[in-house]
């Protein structure tokens, strides 16, 4: 892509402030050449022809490029862009051809790939409540709430908006261009002309300060670091090789369910998953200068991770294992003697016959006050699946019956802080547009 | 049985200070008492503390510390100085929030001790501790506690501050925090409902998260009474075993004699109750007939610190009873809960429980919490303490 060159910041800030900014000016301050009309250009892969699209919305991984080790690499860059209807009550046969007619612009201007743009449409159980059919049965979509015993409702948002896009991309100027196309303040996207854009039927949700957008990858958080414009920073330094703020690997193969796993298996939203997200506030000051490596990883992992250096600086020596099942079975008692357990050996206490059960895609953001945060966004097959995992993360039993406390020594509980949640149904591809409870 | 009449035991658990009629222990309470004078005089090359206005060193450099203290709680070397914000009541919850200068401690993280330094932007060292606002005892918050601190409206700082233990404030939610600069800033606490088992008055009473606001200026006259209320413990009194007195407001547990049941373990016989003891820690333990409604004998197992008698949590104790040489029951949990009468504890209603067993209380990880000068040398290698049980 065309970007100018810039004396005093490097490309990826620039790029990664952009899209945090986003919308049109991040945009165009992505680009540096805005004419005020959103027609900055992207040079992404085009489209081309829709037939090959995967059925499922979720299906990016055969798409997705692997590590050294094997590992699933997420896109580099998010967006979760919240849109409402525009009109009360129930959308009707136009409104849903003119969102399809503009998601399937944005597939034939850019390509399925990770320099491309991958997607999906994720629709809250307010926008189901707009009609009087329910959903059916096979669909476990719950309002969202408190999921565990620490959370306070009066401090946490829940996510009542109608939809969310899901945008992803390695080049943080394609998800941009995106998100833009779909609001209608573009003519043009990749070369292709928009013909359609969600511009009359959806608007967007929320504060523009409310955007929700992220980065994950080897070397990102550090960049970040070095950068200082995020407040609430360690002074020691983030690995170089962590993808993420805690600054370890995380998403092995092992650790993370398969996309048919999460899929919904019958009616008529068969082959699409549920999706939640947890906006969560990380204390990685706290987590890195006051406890030492040793501790983090007992925390994260187990004790014997630490005892018996596992792990690696970030999580390096693991390859595409946590090998946490050596340790699941001893979760109770290590909370009772030495008095401390992992955040991956009490989440996967809930996996079924050693499979776990979510597909995590969740990136780094920053937060209120411009803190480090996370948006957890998890796939599953039902909204009581995750609640499930969440609980056995929150390990109240072990604070209950361990040397444990409700946070302190508990995995990572002590880091965290849950701002906002929110569930989403994600129909397969040919439901994706303003279905109704049973398309 | 164990009736009223029974003498108290001022000497073992509650204020050897007061009790003690060694010299070095009045030494350190005239010394305490007389807050400014010696300390003034000890303060001297010392106001440049982090955080206090000073340029480039910190408290760690100009507070002084006790080189090789003893491995029990010790005398630390100096009284911190507090501002305390207020108490807020909300629902059955007393939220009282004090500042200090920020300050180094230690984390207990399973069975490792490891010192926390002074982080480059902190500030103050914020502190909350968690009372039931009708009967006083202590509320461990389990690091639940959440402080988000704002200034002119936008956030400065969140954090899920640490559980920690200090001789002057006892058992509280703390950490080092960073500011942006003098000004007015707002705290916001918040407190999910407590996790651990309630019994007597306490059952049903914290179903609700509880919330307080206070309100502090950072700025120089902030500072300087904050150095100024540095109160230095003489040279030749710290790092001795003993304590510094404790705030009015902070939670203590009750003297053994006003537990509830009848008391256990008595180490001298002499008609005061002399409870166990594990690194340094009192183990008052006691028998309770029926305390939960269930019709069984209730162990009552109430660690507590000498001297200033602050809770221990953060442990899973575990009893095993044994009958004329034969193992009746092993390795029985005993679960951590909070009482309007026993305050903070570790109980068990055990059926089994007879006269004349012999119990074993292992405590296999030690308390926890986090702590501040002082009790870093202490309670973290629990030994197991043995009991026979007497009648009840």
């Amino acid at each position: 892509m065309t970007l100018p060159d810039r004396d005093d910041v490097s490309r990826r800030k620039f790029l990664q402030a952009a899209v945090a900014v986003g919308g049109a000016a991040g945009l165009s301050a992505c680009l540096g050449e805005s004419d005020g009309g959103g027609t900055e250009r992207i040079d992404a892969p085009a489209g081309g022809s829709l037939d090959d699209r995967p059925a499922r919305q979720h299906a990016w991984n055969d798409v997705l490029e692997r590590d050294q080790d094997g590992n699933v690499r997420p896109p580099a860059h998010h967006v979760l862009a919240d849109f409402s209807l525009v009109a009360d009550g129930t959308p009707g046969d136009s409104d849903r051809e003119t969102v399809e007619e503009a998601l399937r612009e944005l597939e034939r201007a850019i390509a399925l790939q990770p320099d491309g743009l991958l997607f999906t449409v994720g629709y809250t159980p307010a926008y189901f409540d707009r009609f009087d059919e329910q959903l059916p049965d096979d669909v476990d979509l719950p309002d969202p709430g408190p999921v565990t015993y620490l959370e306070n409702s009066e401090t946490i948002a829940f996510d009542t908006h109608d939809l969310t896009v899901h945008l992803a991309s390695d080049d943080p100027a394609v998800v941009l261009a995106a998100e833009e196309a779909l609001l209608g303040n573009r003519e043009t996207l990749n070369g292709h002309e928009m013909a359609t854009s969600f511009d009359g039927v959806l608007e967007r949700a929320g504060e523009p300060d409310d955007r929700r957008t992220g980065f994950v990858g080897p070397g990102l958080p550090a960049q970040k670091q070095d950068e200082g414009e995020v407040e609430g920073m360690p002074d020691h330094d983030i690995a170089e090789g962590a993808p993420f703020w805690m600054g370890y690997r995380s998403g092995f193969q092992e650790s993370q369910a398969t996309e048919e796993y999460v899929e919904i298996e019958g009616g008529a939203f068969a082959g699409g998953t549920t999706q939640h997200v947890e906006t969560l506030r990380v204390q990685i000051n706290t987590w890195f200068d006051q406890d030492s490596h040793h501790e983090r990883v007992s925390k994260l992992f187990s004790h014997v991770h630490a005892d018996e250096d596992r792990v690696g600086e970030f999580g390096e020596k693991l390859g595409t294992s946590t090998g946490i099942m050596d340790a699941v079975d001893d979760t109770a008692t290590d909370a009772r003697d030495p008095g401390v357990v992992g955040h991956a050996q009490k989440a996967a206490r809930e996996r079924e016959d050693g499979v776990p059960p979510l597909l995590r895609r969740d990136f780094n953001t920053t937060v209120a006050g411009n803190l480090p945060g996370v948006h957890f966004l998890a796939l599953q097959d039902e909204i009581s699946t995750f609640e499930r995992v969440r609980r056995a993360m929150a390990g109240e039993e072990l604070a209950e019956n361990g040397a444990v406390s409700v946070r302190q020594n508990n995995g990572i509980l002590q880091y965290l802080s849950v701002l906002r949640r929110g569930n989403y149904l994600v129909p397969p591809r040919a439901h994706r547009s303003l279905p109704t409870p049973n398309p | 049985m164990m009736d009223d009449s029974q003498p108290l035991d001022e000497q073992s658990d509650s204020t050897t200070l007061e009790a003690d009629s060694s010299p070095s222990r009045r030494a350190i309470l005239g010394g305490l008492a007389g807050a400014g004078a010696a300390g003034l005089a000890a303060l001297a090359g010392c106001t440049d503390i982090r955080g206090m206005g000073g340029d480039g060193g910190d408290a760690t450099d100009s507070l002084p510390t006790v080189e090789n203290p003893p491995d029990v709680v010790y005398v630390p070397s100096h009284r911190e100085g507090v501002e305390p914000l207020g108490t807020v009541n909300d629902g059955p919850y007393e939220f009282s929030a004090m500042v200090s200068y920020a300050h180094p401690f230690w984390l207990v993280t399973g069975q490792t001790l490891e010192s926390v330094e002074i982080g480059d932007d902190a500030d103050v060292h914020l502190m909350v501790a968690v009372r039931d606002a009708e009967t006083g005892q202590t509320i461990p918050a389990g690091g639940a506690l959440r402080t988000t601190i704002e200034s002119a409206g936008s956030v400065v700082d969140d954090r899920n501050p640490w559980q920690m233990l200090s001789q002057q404030m006892g058992l509280h939610a703390g950490d080092n925090v960073g500011l942006d600069g003098d000004g007015e800033y707002e705290v916001t606490v918040t407190m999910p409902p407590p996790a651990h088992r309630q019994t007597g008055s306490f059952a049903g009473r914290f179903d609700n998260s509880g919330s307080a606001t206070f309100s502090f200026t950072y700025d120089q006259s902030l500072r300087d009474a904050l150095t100024d209320r540095i109160s230095y413990v003489d040279e030749s009194d710290r790092g001795v075993p003993g304590a510094i007195e404790p705030m009015g407001s902070a939670g203590r547990v009750p003297l053994p004699t006003d537990l509830p049941g009848t008391l256990q373990g008595d180490q001298t016989g002499t008609g005061t109750y002399d409870p166990p003891r594990s690194d340094d820690a009192n183990v008052a333990i006691a028998v309770a007939d029926d305390y939960l409604g269930d019709g069984e004998p209730y162990l009552l197992v109430s660690p507590r610190t000498p001297y200033n008698r602050f809770p221990l949590p953060g442990m899973a104790p575990a009893v095993t009873i044994s009958r004329d040489g034969t193992v009746v029951a092993e390795d029985r949990a005993l679960q951590a809960a909070i009482d309007d009468g026993a305050g903070f504890h570790y109980g068990a209603s055990i059926a089994a429980l007879q006269p004349g067993d012999d119990l074993t209380i292992e405590m296999p990880a030690p308390p926890g919490v986090a702590r501040h000068q002082g009790y870093e040398t202490a309670f973290l290698e629990m030994a197991s303490v043995d009991v026979t049980l007497g009648e009840w």
